[in-house]
């Protein structure tokens, strides 16, 4: 089965990440067992957004399912790293 | 004085506390900190640490009142400021990531800890202002419009030369006989007109370094408040020394009701900045304009920066010339004075075959209120004197000089000792009374026989007599000089057959504010007592005499004036050569 691919905005920060996660809720079901977020298109991300990632990885181990991020910048994949969120992520260059 | 001059230019952006009016205002920053040169990767990283810094302040924000983000770069960094109004936020000591590495929360403050180099948090009564610094990562990008650069390298230039000649002027006018307020007067006004600023106010670290005391402003009439206390936090000037920065305030601004902005009737904008000199905080200068918002040039606030340093430097400078200067004319003038109450105490007290006199006499510091006299009389007496000033130093040895004038004036009543300090009573009164000060005296006439004496006290201790089998006390029954203007002393009269030994002394001598350390009266008894029946001589009873005093005050770290006299009936002739009747000793 193919993953779920969600694509995350070009900024994903404190005044949309709110807003995206709540939308992304939604369109998760209980078959999305493999889900990636596209942050191809992601110029900027603060902490909100890595938030925002966070309660969406949460939400789909809880169903027995799993999430990837596919294809993040240097400078997003920097920040994932400064705040060590790659030991909780799995990230995907494609 | 070395001074570091470094251009600057600054922006500032005032926004809603909304999340999304944040992020607008960090858009606008960004933008114009990339219009600064700033590398792309630097301005990525800036716009990271804006977006938590300014999003904690709207999250945490308790009031409708804008907050704002200023920033400011120089050729080596960047500053930025976030303005906030929380009460319930503070910045922790060291930012780290949440234990639980899946909390969708607490990683703001490690990313802002992270990408910069400096960060304070300073917590104000109305606003709390977040600083962060950041050297440059890469040198600013060379500008390839070559006209332009050079327009600004002239015009910087220019200024660099216009600073310069101010900075030589301003040494020069310090050089001149100008004093330091004057000097502060006239540089603020200049200052102003070079500023292109409304108003601007000079404010110096009292010397105990807790009020900011206004030194100048301009125009006259504004900044009435005399002195600001430093750790007012809720004061701009104060907080701007307690924070060491820049302290920007504007139209928006809420000043306390207590701080002298806010009593400017009209809306200001300007800056507080604080001035250093060896490290230390010693004053803050503050310069604005009667408008709600003001973008000074870079080079207005670095006039005013760079001259209001040097200005702050040189009048602390000259504020501890002044101040050692004072010091040593009032050391000039104690010794002088000291000088003059030395030269009106007698070269030595009279002596004669019967009866002998030794004196001596302590001041504590340059001048004191102690006084001591021996007059040889013109029917063949002798006058003995000895007085107490209230006090210490100028005023109690003023008073004692005049004390004495009047005494020599009045020689002609020194057979009645009460008439005289009848007199002496009259003539001090007016001065004594209107200084509420008073003098303690006791004048003893010895007879030209040497076998009566008569004495009159005012306020003073007892004079003691010994005949080496027991110690007599004659009261002091009046009260001291100045006090009672009409007062009759009465006076008495006492016959010196078997008398050996006579003390008249001031309070210095047994008073102590150590009670277990004290020469007590009993002990002046038995002192006298015991000095009879070894039929000392007058000088021999005065070193011994001293040497208690000394070692008794000493061992109690008191310092009193002590003077005496001794009188002491000779047995044979005087001793050749005869030893100085009058010892001196300052303390």
């Amino acid at each position: 089965m193919n993953p779920t691919v969600i694509t995350a905005p070009a900024e994903l920060c404190s005044s949309t990440a709110r807003a995206w996660k709540d939308r992304v809720a939604r369109d998760i079901t209980p078959e999305s067992t493999e889900t990636a977020v596209d942050l191809s298109k992601t110029r900027f991300i603060d902490s909100s957004g890595l938030g925002a990632l966070l309660s969406l990885h949460k939400t789909l181990r809880a169903q027995g399912g799993i999430l990837k991020l596919l294809n993040p910048s240097t400078a997003v994949t920097q920040l994932i790293e400064l705040t060590r969120l790659h030991r909780v992520f799995e990230i995907v260059h494609a | 004085m070395h001074l570091v001059r470094q251009s600057c230019s600054g922006v500032r952006i005032d926004f809603q506390a909304t999340l999304q009016s944040a992020h607008e205002a960090v858009r606008e920053v960004i933008a114009w900190l990339d219009h600064q040169n700033l590398g792309a990767e630097e301005c990525r990283e800036w716009e990271l640490v804006l977006a938590e810094a300014a999003g904690n302040a709207v999250v945490h924000s308790e009031s409708e009142s804008p907050l704002n983000i200023q920033a400011t770069t120089t050729t080596t960094g960047v500053e930025v400021r976030v303005t906030d109004h929380s009460s319930d936020f503070d910045w922790p000591v060291k930012a780290s990531l949440p234990e639980d590495d899946e909390s969708e929360h607490g990683r703001g403050l490690f990313i802002i800890e992270s990408l910069t180099d400096r960060v304070s948090y300073l917590r104000g009564r109305e606003e709390n202002v977040l600083h962060l610094q950041r050297d440059r990562r890469t040198p600013p990008r060379k500008d390839d419009d070559a006209a332009a650069t050079l327009k600004v390298m002239t015009a910087e230039l220019s200024a660099c030369y216009e600073m310069l000649a101010n900075i030589f002027r301003l040494g020069a006018d310090a050089a001149r006989d100008i004093p330091a307020d004057t000097l502060a007067a006239n540089w603020l006004e200049e200052l102003r007109q070079l500023a292109a600023a409304d108003f601007l106010s000079l404010r110096m670290m009292t010397p105990d370094g807790t009020q900011l005391e206004r030194i100048a402003v301009s125009p006259a009439t504004s900044f009435v408040t005399p002195f600001l206390d430093v750790s007012s936090t809720h004061l701009v000037e104060s907080r701007a020394c307690i924070s060491r920065q820049d302290q920007w305030f504007d139209g928006s601004s809420a000043f306390d009701g207590a701080d002298p902005l806010s009593h400017l009737h009209q809306t200001v904008s300007g800056v507080a900045h604080p001035l250093e000199s060896g490290g230390e905080v010693i004053g803050v200068i503050t310069f604005g304009v009667n408008k709600a918002h003001w973008e000074p040039k870079a080079a207005e606030i670095n006039v005013v920066r760079s001259l209001g340093d040097f200005l702050g430097t040189l009048l602390h400078t000259l504020r501890r010339r002044d101040e050692a200067n004072h010091s040593r004319l009032i050391k000039r003038e104690l010794q002088i004075a000291a000088d003059i109450q030395r030269s009106l105490l007698p070269v030595e007290l009279p002596q004669s075959a019967v009866v002998q006199s030794a004196g001596h006499l302590t001041s504590v510091g340059e001048v004191g209120g102690d006084f001591l006299d021996g007059i040889p009389l013109a029917d063949g007496g002798r006058l003995f004197v000895i007085a107490d000033v209230m006090g210490k130093g100028v005023p109690a040895a003023l008073f004692a000089t005049a004390f004495r004038s009047n005494l020599h004036a009045h020689l002609s009543l020194a057979a009645e000792p009460a008439k005289l300090m009848y007199q002496l009573n009259r003539s001090l009164f007016t001065e004594l009374d209107r200084a509420d000060m008073f003098i303690t005296a006791q004048l003893a006439y010895l007879s030209p026989d040497s076998l009566t004496l008569r004495t009159c006290g005012a306020g003073h201790g007892p004079l003691l007599l010994s005949d080496g089998v027991e110690v007599a006390e004659i009261g002091s029954d009046g009260p001291p000089l100045g006090v009672s203007e009409e007062y009759v002393f009465p006076q008495h009269e006492i016959h010196l057959k078997g008398i050996t030994h006579i003390l008249m002394h001031t309070d210095g001598l047994s008073d102590s504010t150590s009670s277990e350390v004290q020469i007590t009266r009993e002990m002046l008894h038995h002192w006298l007592r015991s000095t009879s029946v070894a039929g000392l001589d007058a000088w021999a009873a005065r070193d011994s005499l001293r040497q208690m005093h000394r070692v008794y005050h000493e061992s109690a770290r008191v310092r009193d004036d002590a003077t005496f006299i001794i009188l002491a009936r000779a047995h044979a002739t005087l001793p050749v050569p005869c030893p100085q009747s009058l010892s001196h000793a300052s303390r």
